[in-house]
């Protein structure tokens, strides 16, 4: 007899996640890499190397980041990229399935993704996935924590912010932003910001994502930071705990700017329930005293109450997996 | 050194035979010459044992630099682990459940059927 698993992933500019109706949850960095030569060929064994695989031999390979933008990059290197880290990253989390087993997917993809890009994704998953159903990502978050009520869900990711203003029904276009913003920009920021006032120092990709991982902040004080870099290898320590802070309010400030918007331009009979629910998610929701900061920006406007996910990593594929356990079979025929 | 040992020896035989002078010139003439090539190696010895010095050193400045960006990245990494926010919202434990059950929420049957619909049309623009 065949088998039918359901699967919810999360497709992001900068990680993919899925959770499985098998209890199985995995996550990848959004990327390939494909060897730059035969002899890297030959070292790896294969044509390309897929995640955090990919990035840890980036050297000999040339990457390739097919959701940059927060959307498919329209070529066909990044659309053939995006269906080799869905399916592989399907395959992985399911490995007791056999040949005739069938799945059902939801696929959480950004706010603004445009029609062309939703009809790849269809079209790059179809010999994998039996039915796919194509979601906004911030739909698949309130979905994962039961709120579909007067709430605003601020999804902070690495390519885009997206924003979504839900009122107990399916949200539509004039309840959602989406700002060009996220951690990308905000890693960008910082890095200028350092060398500006440190020219010589030397910085990676990698380095300052960590920084701001484990650093960031938007809270009124924090505790002097110092970081321990190099200067032509040489390591020294550097103070960073103003840059820090004025990089960080470069991301949340236009947050909080379209929250008031979409807030302001609710009914107003339902603006202050709004104001109460802000619920922050995404890698973005790590930020330091952002809840904080997201919320004292509403007090002009009479206060506000923000909150965040716990469970940010995996928040928007276990939504899109719960939407796919709750759909009736009758609705999954349709498709 | 050996050379200017030879060299004077050398010397000294070519000075006592007076029958072939040209003989004893090409001989001093050659020794010389080796002399000169052997100065040379040796200077050329040196040079690389200074150079491999330098190399030794680079590397031992390389690999301090090294230890010091991993030890940087390492002590990052132990702060990521216990970086979650003070007040979160946590995904609530029905979900723990996962086998398949159709909801019977009205309003969740509603944005159903409608995502549903909304994927029906993406698919007719196909
Ligand atoms: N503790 C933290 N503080 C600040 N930023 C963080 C933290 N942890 C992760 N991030 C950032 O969050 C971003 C990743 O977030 P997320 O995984 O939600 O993105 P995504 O879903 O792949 O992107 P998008 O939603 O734009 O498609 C990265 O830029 C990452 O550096
Ligand atoms: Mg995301």
């Amino acid at each position: 007899m065949s088998t039918i698993f359901h699967v919810g992933i999360d497709l992001g500019t900068s990680r993919t996640s899925i959770a499985t109706s098998t209890g199985k949850r995995l996550t990848t960095r959004t990327c390939v890499g494909y060897a730059k030569d035969v002899i890297a060929q030959k070292r790896f064994g294969k044509p390309f190397l897929l995640g955090d695989t990919a990035l840890d031999n980036r050297l000999a390979l040339n990457m390739v980041w097919p959701l940059a933008e927060g959307v498919i990059c329209e070529d066909e290197k990044a659309l053939e990229a995006t269906s080799l880290i869905l399916q592989n990253i399907i395959d992985e989390a399911l490995p007791e399935k056999k040949a005739g087993d069938q799945i059902y997917a939801a696929i959480g993809v950004p706010a603004q993704a445009s029609i062309t890009n939703k009809k790849a994704i269809i079209d790059t998953t179809r010999s994998v996935l039996s039915k796919v159903l194509i979601v906004s990502e911030p739909f698949s978050v309130a979905y994962s924590i039961d709120r579909f009520d007067e709430c605003l869900i601020i999804d902070i990711g690495a390519g885009t912010t997206d924003l979504c203003r839900m009122h107990g029904a399916m949200p539509e276009a004039e309840d959602q932003t989406t700002l060009k913003v996220g951690g990308n920009f905000l890693d960008q920021q910082i890095t200028q910001a350092i060398l500006a006032r440190y020219p010589d120092v030397q910085l990676s990709a990698q380095i300052i994502r960590r920084i701001k991982e484990k650093y960031g902040y938007v809270s009124e004080k924090s505790d002097p930071i110092v970081v321990t870099l190099t200067e032509k290898g040489i390591p020294k320590e550097y103070e960073i705990t103003d840059i820090l802070r004025e990089c960080c309010l470069q991301l949340t400030d236009p947050i909080s700017q379209a929250m008031q918007q979409l807030v302001g331009s609710f009914d107003p009979d339902f603006q202050a329930r709004l104001r109460q629910n802000i619920i922050v998610a995404g890698g973005g929701s790590r930020l330091k005293g952002i809840d904080i900061a997201l919320e004292k920006s509403l007090s002009p406007y009479g206060g506000g109450e923000a909150i965040c996910v716990q469970d940010a990593e995996y928040c928007g594929a276990i939504g899109a997996l719960k939407m796919c356990l709750e759909m009736p079979p009758e609705y999954w025929e349709q498709l | 050194m050996i050379e200017y040992g030879l060299l004077k020896a050398g010397g000294g035989k070519a000075v006592g035979s007076l029958l072939m002078p040209s003989a004893a010139l090409v001989i001093g003439g050659v020794l010389v010459w080796q002399l000169w090539q052997d100065k040379k190696a040796i200077r050329d010895l040196k040079q690389t044992a200074k150079d491999t010095q330098q190399l030794k050193q680079q590397l031992a400045d390389l690999q301090t630099a090294h230890s010091a960006t991993v030890a940087q990245i390492s002590s990052l990494q132990t702060g990521l682990a216990t970086a979650t926010p003070a007040r979160a919202i946590s995904v609530p434990p029905s979900l723990t459940t996962t086998s398949p059950q159709s909801t019977s929420s009205p309003s969740k049957l509603a944005m159903l059927k409608r995502l549903v619909e909304d994927n029906l049309s993406l698919r007719k623009n196909l």
